[in-house]
């Protein structure tokens, strides 16, 4: 597997937004890849950067954001120099996404069905009337009954998970070859958040298709999906196979992480915060971003040169730490 | 869905009549507070005091107040609007006959409005801070600052005292022309009818100048509310998901963001087109428009309260009747609104 190219793979990517206040650098040098059906996660805190990652590379970054360095590809493509119509041919078709807050990323004035045929009027040659049977077969392929009721319904009629699944059924209309979702369970509650997960596992093993989710809850990551990335600061600090990450998380901010998710058996005392805070990124930054809240900060890890680096025991599991556990 | 369209109208125009109540009373309590007698007025300066007397007698002003609003009332029941001394016509008559040109004068700006303001709108917020965004803010702020009557004057002495592009400024006909058999009473839409160009064009000459100092006020409020909504849903979750799957950027400006910018455009339409119903007043006075808010300006230095009153409830029903239409449109439009 590590001979042949992997499907999707950010490399050395930056990126940086000019804001009133000053610029910062959200990214820093991030490397990620997933292969043709893999299902990754990148996991981290609440503006760690995850989403600006996925936007950047679909080029839906807002305006105010700026590709600083690194390449994303995909196939065999590089995402982020092609050409917009060549872009956007792949979106929708081979690349899609869905995103969290599902009941405002649907079109609020359109029905639901009709958004779903608009994506498939675009990458399909379906005629009219076939791209109507399509939506409302997409619409029961997500598990939603009575579909060609729904098909004329408008979001605000749907309730969240419903929402979700609509947004899945359009991110999966053309059957793409990966599926980036964005916390796509947050808001829902817990029994819905299952459910969704559920059926994009199922659906993503059905299709061959890979999957990178992107979300804050550790437990979820492991849950879903074979190899978890951990972001902090716009940083990748480590990768490996769940399982290991699991066992014997390397970085002390992993480390944290798992002791602050909720697990079976665990009580509130058990969990314990990560403390600080996420640095502020208009200053200038040491190497490790982590540095300022880890308790094993030494004198070498304000040395420049912090790189994610393969493990000599396990070339999968990929650390930037100079004080490892 | 029909029949919930009809009972929403239903239900909308019982709404108003309280509304229109009020305003029956109001203007009919603000004519008798303001300074000046219509009876000294209409006898003349060389009157004496019994001739005054006896006219007021004549006009029934000598009545009480409570008298004089419930006899007003009971003409407003049988139609009957009351008679314009100035004129010394019936007011129903006058506003008839009045009133299509100061509705082809404002339909006309508001049609330039929309033309040159939507489209200066989406240009501006597809590409903020470009020339075209700083051209728009300039015209929108001249458009907003510069009173009506001046850009009107400015217009007369460019383009028919300098250039002599325009036509006098006097009416809605050139005086060699007659109007043409009056099926709308717009004389342009007539004269089409009549199939008479001349007339056509004599028609749409006089209308320009002052449809365009209208429609340049009235740019500004719709290019601004255009570029400010556009702006917002360009920045929403549902374009960035439209974006995310690949729409062409026309599906995703049209499909995804104008549409859904309409309800405040429209509403601001429906603003501005009642905005332009009251600075009409000045614009008719200015071109010599012989429409109806230029009539309600003369009765109204004359003390004429039957014109003024007639005027102010016409104005009151067609604004209700026009919230009605811009509610509707909006339901259409986004059904949340509908509800």
């Amino acid at each position: 597997m590590n001979d042949e190219k992997p499907l999707f793979e950010v490399t050395d990517l930056s990126v940086k937004f000019h804001t009133r206040l000053g610029e910062v650098a959200v990214l820093d040098h991030i490397h990620l890849n997933v292969g043709a059906g893999e299902t990754v996660a990148v996991v981290g805190e609440s503006g760690s950067g995850k989403s600006v990652m996925a936007f950047a590379a679909l080029g839906i970054l807002d305006p105010a954001g700026k590709v600083t360095s690194g390449s994303v590809r995909f196939a065999d493509h590089d995402l982020l120099t092609l050409r917009k119509a060549a872009l956007d041919d792949l979106r929708g078709r081979e690349l899609a996404m869905i995103f969290q807050a599902p009941r405002t990323a649907l079109n609020p004035i359109l029905p639901v069905g009709r958004q779903i045929e608009d994506v498939l009027a675009r990458h399909s040659d379906l005629s009219r009337s076939d791209r109507r049977d399509a939506a409302v077969a997409q619409l029961a392929s997500v598990k939603i009954t009575d579909p060609a009721k729904r098909y004329h319904n408008f979001p605000y009629e749907l309730s969240g998970g419903m929402c979700q699944r609509v947004m899945i059924a359009i991110a999966l209309a053309c059957k793409p070859r990966l599926l980036i979702a964005d916390e796509p369970t947050t808001g829902l509650d817990v029994t819905t958040q299952v459910v969704i997960m559920d059926l994009i596992a199922e659906l993503a093993a059905a299709n061959g298709m890979a999957t990178l989710l992107i979300t804050h809850d550790l437990g979820l990551a492991s849950d879903y999906c074979a190899r978890i990335a951990v972001m902090h600061a716009g940083q990748i600090l480590e990768s490996a196979s769940a399982r290991t990450l699991f066992k014997s998380p390397r970085h002390p901010y992993t480390a944290r992480l798992f002791a602050a998710t909720p697990r079976p058996g665990a009580t509130l005392e058990s969990l314990t915060s990560i403390p600080g805070q996420l640095p502020d990124l208009r200053q200038p930054q040491p190497p490790c971003r982590f540095s300022t809240r880890c308790e094993r900060v030494q004198p070498g890890c304000t040395e420049p040169g912090l790189v994610l680096t393969p493990m000599p025991t396990d070339s999968a599991h990929l650390l930037a730490c100079r004080n490892p556990l | 869905m029909n029949t919930r369209i009809f009972s929403t109208i239903g239900s909308r125009l019982l709404g108003a009549l309280p509304s229109l109540a009020a305003v029956i009373v109001v203007t009919f309590v603000i004519m008798r507070l303001l300074p000046g007698d219509p009876a000294a007025f209409f006898a003349g300066p060389a009157a004496s005091a019994e001739a005054v007397e006896q006219i007021r007698e004549q006009l029934g002003l000598n009545r009480s107040l409570p008298v004089q609003f419930w006899d007003y009332l009971g003409d407003l029941a049988q139609g009957d609007f009351g008679q314009s001394f100035t004129t010394g016509q019936p007011v129903a008559a006058d506003l008839v006959s009045r009133l299509p040109a100061s509705l082809e004068l404002t339909i006309v700006a508001l049609l330039i409005a929309v033309v040159l303001g939507l489209p200066l709108g989406v240009l501006s917020a597809t590409r903020p801070n470009s020339w075209v965004d700083q051209v728009t803010r300039l015209v929108t702020t001249t458009g907003t600052c510069l009173p009506t009557f001046f850009t009107g004057l400015v217009l007369i002495y460019v383009f028919y005292y300098l250039l002599g592009w325009s036509p006098a400024p006097l009416g809605r006909l050139d005086l060699m022309y007659s109007p043409p058999p009056e099926v709308t009473g717009f004389y342009t839409i007539d004269a089409v009818l009549a199939g008479d160009w001349e007339v056509f064009r004599s028609a749409l000459a006089q209308l320009i100048l002052p449809a365009v100092t209208l429609g340049f006020f009235a740019l500004a409020p719709l290019a601004r509310m255009t570029r400010a909504g556009l702006l917002g849903v360009l920045s929403s979750d549902y374009v960035r998901t439209a974006r995310a799957c690949g729409l062409s950027s026309r599906v995703v400006l049209t499909r995804y963001a104008l549409k859904n910018t309409l309800v405040p455009i429209l509403n601001t339409m429906g603003m501005v087109f009642s905005y332009l119903l009251g600075i009409n007043v000045l614009v008719e006075k200015v071109f010599a428009w012989p429409g109806v808010g230029s009539y309600a300006l003369e009765a109204l230095v004359a003390s004429d309260y039957a014109p003024v009153q007639g005027f102010v409830l016409a104005i009151a029903v067609l604004y209700v009747l026009l919230n009605l239409s811009v509610d509707i449109a909006c339901g259409l439009v986004d059904r949340r609104l509908a509800r």
